[in-house]
């Protein structure tokens, strides 16, 4: 679905990725672990557009398509979707006006239907279902006021409106608590099908044991160090960064 | 005597003989030394400080009159702008005349009043002999002066002891063309809330036609002890019509008041707001949103003078600029040496959309005691780039963001309206507005948290 | 406020003294005859002599400045001497030819002319009254091919670039005290760095007004050719004296191509006493230009000296990616008076601009920042940011803030931040509750109120400053 290669990036004119080599098929749930600073929501940032990351090197195709080319609303129009790890504030604009402002831009560029208010909200009271949310986030702005957790449920409900191939999740767990944690991943779990794929960036062993990971890839200064599958996780959990750092050095 | 100068010379004797004389003499005596204060200084140059970044010739040009009687509007007109559907008070002016056929003031509770200043005079004479006149000094600002040399009709507002009127209260001055000549309506309010009395008032301007004219207000304020003044100003004139009005605010110990201007008509519009904050514990809330396109200038001047210790201030000013257009902040807070433990903030936020848009921003702070919390900040830039990418990340595309955005700066501000229902007008008249100008009807209704 | 910092003793200003020494004065009194008189003096040549006269006469047209915030008596500028030089043998070959009272008043102040002594490598360039008294390092600086010396010297030796840039940025018909200047200028430095060279010293200009009944008219002008950098600075003082005195300098910057220039001040004039008797007049243009791509050129002075200052350094952004930075520390006490900030011209594209300012006002002094931020139309991608904070100590004292902003384009951004609070109580309490005295405290706090800048001076300067600081208000908190 989506190949990564040799990905370099800069912003402000340092270098954070210093050649990503990323392949997620269709199906399948990876995730990026690291220690802070690493490069994870930089990464995560690239791929979906961010204008303050310029990338120097390498390619992206997103189902054969060059990604690097790509609006970043093209991107989403795609089918690429980012929870983000600091969801932005919009006063003044609903919820409810918003989604459906990009869904209907993503329904139109597939050749789709739009949906009419009335559809929509059907929709979207279905969805807010799945991740438990107030109905009465339909009216509220855009994130204001939103407790930390409630941003991260209110990205989770965005993605599934908006239904995506590829999902990436950028610490869409930290913030949340117990409960919400089951529910958001749930939520991700129901949304999950052989036709897409997610990418999970978190700090936390706890949020894999709700959604599985098929292979775990350690991110250290801008680089992949180590992928495994899920017991990679476990190890770090357990012993922390350090271990990954001395198998650098030993290699160097 | 300059040729505008004899124009107005000539035009206060025409006016002497028709509209004067409804009123008392002490008025006569106040225009005629406000006449003169007005001959000798002239319209305002950019020379001068206050007037640097806005240039009034096109409106000393002009050969304004002043007309002794009102022409008909249509009542569907007047419909159009109301405060949405909901019951309210209502006064009409066409071009500064009372027009009762239009105004709604059966249902008035007791203890409030709200009529027409000619008719005051009769009911209430003593009252406005002790305020009409005292709050805004005609000596500083030239069209202050002409306000005064021509004081006329206006609105009175009286909200007496402990009054609380459940509904808003429309002040709704209406131009429209009159004859051959620019119309000059010198429109003159004075609005009393005494003791622990509770008021909200619509202050509004509209055009009946796409026409230059002259609005030249002044009103004057008077918050009483712990009284609440809630006063939303919105100003809808034409694109060619020059505006001008003093607002200004005298609050007693323990009120507060909460002063909203949107600004979005007129080809030169220029809002004067000072606050008398005159006595302890004292709350002013003074905030406003301006949306210039064309080649239209709205300029606000701000004057938050802080005499007494202890009060609060609070002050957001937000601006979008489209096309050709400017606008002018300058916002002032003084600080008294006496008002220790002032608290007082002041923000100035701008959002350019054109190129050849020009904002001039000039946020001062002149204090005088050393206790105090006092903090300004003035912003001026394109579209938050953050915010858009975040609405793309959602497929929405680059227009449509700039929309959104777009509404919901503004909505940052308008949500500073108290009353529900006056901040619903305002809501409903700014996102009307922007859809015209970016033309689509593809923007949302303002929602707030 | 605790009684005992009201109590604490005032210091005394420690520059106060006066040099006895025999002094060339030309009597009181300004007409065309005194400008020629000057210009003859100097030995100037004919261009430079009309070039005042036009400066002079243009003077003539213009009124005095009565918009800053300033509140000081008339100034009778017939009642100022134009010239006053010490008695000296005409030309100097060597150190050893200064006056031996001279280089004892130079020592006296903490600035060594000896050059044996090298004490901190800094190039000084010391001004008393009216002319350049002496320039160290001269021959170490011309191996690199700098050219640090006197203004009178520059005109002799190198006219041609005296010609090419004396008013390139300031021009004399700027300003009243500018035109005045460009009239009656008696020395200053002037400084050139040719392509490619970094100044390897801190260059230093130190000014000194002795003689009474003068006026301090110099003139500094700085040229970094492309790619080349130097840092300079500035100091000043004067005796204590009951009558007023006028200072009106005017420095002016030119940076080419990838040049910068650091210009730093402490300003130290004497500021008149308790009442306000006294004190120098400081009405001062300061203005660099970024004329080259990727320039910079960066102000910081600590203002804490003089009974009425007037001064903007400014910068005009005239090169792609130029930079400008203003970083200012101004204190008032007693009687002073300040009005003092920056412009920042954007004109070139992508060009950027900091503006850091901290106000401290004490006793009954007034200090007022204007500055003013204009973005062009073509200065497209341009950014600036202004942060100004001031600090009241006592409740005789004022703090203003006028800041202009004018943006003519979309891609640039703008933001000014501003706030005044008082010396925070509380602060002082955690302080003493540590075990430090009230008087450390308020220093303490009062210099991390000022870090911002003076994390900019050069090191020397820097303590300098510090101290200043503390001096300066001593005596002013309760
Ligand atoms: N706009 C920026 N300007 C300067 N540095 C930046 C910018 N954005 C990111 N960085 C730096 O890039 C590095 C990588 O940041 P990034 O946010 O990708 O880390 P991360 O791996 O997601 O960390 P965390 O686990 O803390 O979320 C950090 O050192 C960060 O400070
Ligand atoms: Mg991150």
């Amino acid at each position: 679905m989506i190949e990564i290669k040799n990905l370099h990036a800069n912003v402000n004119g340092k270098e954070i990725l210093k050649g990503i080599n990323l392949k997620v098929n269709a199906g399948e749930v990876h995730a990026i672990m690291g220690p802070n600073g690493s490069g994870k929501s930089t990464l995560a940032q690239v791929l979906s557009g961010h204008p303050a990351y310029q990338v120097t090197q390498g390619e992206v195709l997103f189902e054969g398509q060059d990604l690097l080319d790509m609006e970043p609303e093209e991107r989403a129009h795609a089918g690429v979707f980012l929870a983000f790890q600091y969801p932005v504030e919009i006063p003044g604009v609903s919820n409810s006006y918003f989604l459906k402002a990009g869904l209907n831009e993503i329904r139109k560029s597939r050749g789709q239907e739009e949906l009419d208010s009335f559809q929509f909200l059907k929709l979207l009271k279905e969805k807010m279902k799945v991740v438990e949310m107030d109905q009465s986030f339909i009216n509220r702005p855009v994130n204001e006021g939103f407790s930390g957790g409630e941003k991260k449920r209110n990205e989770i409900l965005q993605m599934a409106v908006l239904e995506p191939k590829l999902a990436i999740l950028d610490e869409t767990d930290s913030g949340l608590d117990i409960d919400a944690l089951k529910i958001v991943s749930s939520g991700v779990n129901k949304l999950k099908s052989p036709s897409n794929a997610t990418i999970v960036v978190t700090h936390y062993q706890r949020l894999l044991n709700y959604i599985v990971p098929d292979f775990v890839h350690v991110l250290v200064h801008g680089r992949i160090v180590k992928s495994g599958g899920k017991e990679l996780a476990l190890e770090l959990e357990a012993n922390g960064y350090d271990f990954i750092r001395e198998e650098m050095l030993q290699s160097a | 005597m300059s040729v505008e100068m004899n124009h107005y010379t000539n035009e206060f004797q025409t006016f002497q003989q028709n509209g004067a004389a409804k009123s008392p003499d002490w008025v006569n005596d106040v225009r005629t030394a406000a006449l003169s204060v007005f001959t000798g200084k002239g319209f305002p140059t950019t020379k001068q400080e206050d007037w640097k970044y806005t240039n009034v010739t096109p409106i000393a040009r002009a050969p304004f009159r002043y007309s002794a009687s009102a022409p008909a509007v249509p009542a569907e007109l007047v419909t159009s702008l109301l405060i949405g559907d909901t019951e309210q008070h209502l006064i009409v002016f066409v071009n500064g005349h009372f027009s009762a056929e239009h105004s709604r003031l059966q249902s008035l509770p007791a203890g409030l009043t709200v009529k027409n200043l000619i008719a005051a005079y009769g009911s209430h004479a003593d009252l406005i002999k002790a305020h009409l006149s005292k709050y805004a000094p005609y000596d500083k600002n030239p069209f202050t002066a002409l306000n005064t040399a021509f004081i006329n009709d206006g609105a009175f507002i009286h909200a007496a002891k402990g009054t609380k009127s459940s509904l808003p209260v429309h002040l709704l001055f209406i131009s429209t063309a009159a004859g051959d000549a620019p119309a000059a309506s010198h429109i003159r309010n004075l609005i009393i809330a005494e003791e622990g009395a509770e008021v909200r008032i619509a202050h509004s301007f509209a055009s009946a036609q796409d026409n230059t004219n002259l609005t030249n207000v002044v009103t004057e304020v008077s918050a009483g002890r712990e009284s609440i003044v809630e006063l939303v100003k919105v100003q809808r004139e034409s694109e060619k019509a020059f505006h001008v009005e003093h607002l200004h605010v005298h609050q007693e110990p323990r009120s507060t008041s909460r002063v909203f201007s949107l600004a979005v008509g007129g080809a030169i519009a220029r809002n004067e707001m000072s606050v008398i904050i005159g006595g302890e514990t004292t709350e002013c809330n003074l905030n406003g949103l301006y949306i210039t396109s064309g080649e239209q200038l709205i300029d606000h001047h701000t004057f938050m003078h802080h005499i007494h210790p202890e009060c609060p201030s609070h002050e957001l000013f937000k601006g979008i600029l489209m096309d050709k257009s400017r606008a002018v902040f300058n916002g002032k807070v003084y600080v008294e040496p006496e008002a220790q433990k002032t608290d007082s903030k002041q923000t100035n936020r701008n959002l350019l959309l054109s190129d050849e848009a020009v904002v001039d921003t000039k946020p001062e702070l002149e204090i005088f005691a050393d206790d105090v919390k006092c903090t300004h900040g003035a912003a001026v830039g394109g579209m938050n780039e953050t915010h858009s990418f975040y609405l793309k990340t959602r497929g929405i595309s680059e227009g449509s963001a700039r929309g959104i955005l777009t509404v919901g700066f503004a909505a940052e501000v308008t949500q500073k309206i108290d009353d529900p229902v006056l901040r619903r007008f305002v809501d409903t008249i700014v996102v009307d507005h922007l859809r015209r100008k970016f033309g689509t009807g593809n923007l949302p209704e303002i929602v707030h948290a | 406020m605790s009684e005992s910092i009201e109590e604490l003793v005032s210091q005394e200003y420690k520059y106060g003294f006066t040099t006895n020494i025999e002094t060339d004065t030309i009597p009181p009194g300004l007409n065309e005859d005194v400008v020629r008189l000057i210009s003859k003096k100097k030995n100037e040549p004919e261009w430079l002599t009309e070039w005042r006269l036009k400066a002079f006469r243009h003077w003539l047209t213009l009124e005095e400045p009565r918009w800053p915030n300033l509140t000081y008596a008339k100034i009778d500028y017939q009642s100022i001497s134009y010239y006053s030089a010490p008695k000296q043998v005409k030309k100097l070959d060597s150190l050893d030819e200064v006056d031996p009272i001279l280089l004892e008043t130079y020592e006296k102040l903490g600035i060594s002319l000896t050059e044996q002594k090298r004490l901190s490598g800094v190039a000084v360039d010391a001004v008393f009254d009216s002319v350049s008294v002496a320039t160290t390092f001269k021959e170490t600086l011309k191996e690199k091919g700098i050219i640090f010396c006197s203004f009178s010297e520059a005109v002799q030796e190198h006219p041609d670039l005296v010609r090419k840039y004396l008013g390139s940025v300031v021009p004399s018909s700027d300003n009243y005290f500018a035109a005045l200047n460009s009239a009656v200028f008696s020395d200053g430095s002037f400084c050139y760095i040719p392509k490619g060279v970094r100044c390897p010293m801190e260059l230093s200009t130190y000014f000194r007004i002795n003689a009474s009944n003068t006026g301090q008219f110099e003139r500094t002008l700085i040229v970094a050719d492309d790619g080349a950098y130097v840092s300079y600075l500035e100091g000043c003082t004067a005796p204590m004296r009951d009558e007023n005195q006028l200072h009106a300098a005017v420095v002016e910057i030119v940076a080419m191509d990838n040049a910068e220039v650091k210009y730093s001040t402490v300003q130290n004039w004497y500021a008149g006493d308790k009442d306000g008797k006294g004190g120098i007049y400081n009405f001062v243009t300061k203005r660099g230009k970024c004329a080259g791509v990727n320039s910079k050129i960066s102000w910081t002075q600590v203002e804490t000296g003089s009974a009425i200052t007037w001064k903007y350094p400014s910068v005009i952004l005239q090169g792609d990616n130029s930079i400008g930075e203003f970083y200012s520390v101004a204190v008032v006490n007693n009687r002073q008076d300040a009005d003092t900030g920056t412009k920042m011209l954007h004109i070139g594209k992508n060009t950027r601009s900091t503006i850091v300012s901290k106000g401290i006002s004490a006793g009954r002094g007034n200090n007022t920042y204007r500055g003013l931020v204009s973005i062009g139309k073509n200065a497209t991608g341009s950014r600036n940011y202004t942060q100004c904070d001031s600090m009241l100590i006592g409740n005789k004292c004022s703090a203003n803030t006028f800041p202009y902003i004018e943006v003519k384009n979309s891609s640039s951004s703008v933001e000014h931040e501003a706030s005044t609070s008082k010396i925070g109580e509380d602060q002082i309490f955690y302080c003493k509750q540590r075990g430090i005295n009230t008087e450390n405290a308020i220093s303490m706090i009062i210099n991390g109120f000022a870090k911002e800048v003076f994390k900019n001076l050069p090191m020397e300067f820097a303590v300098e400053a510090q101290k200043l600081l503390g001096i300066s208000l001593e005596g002013s908190v309760g």
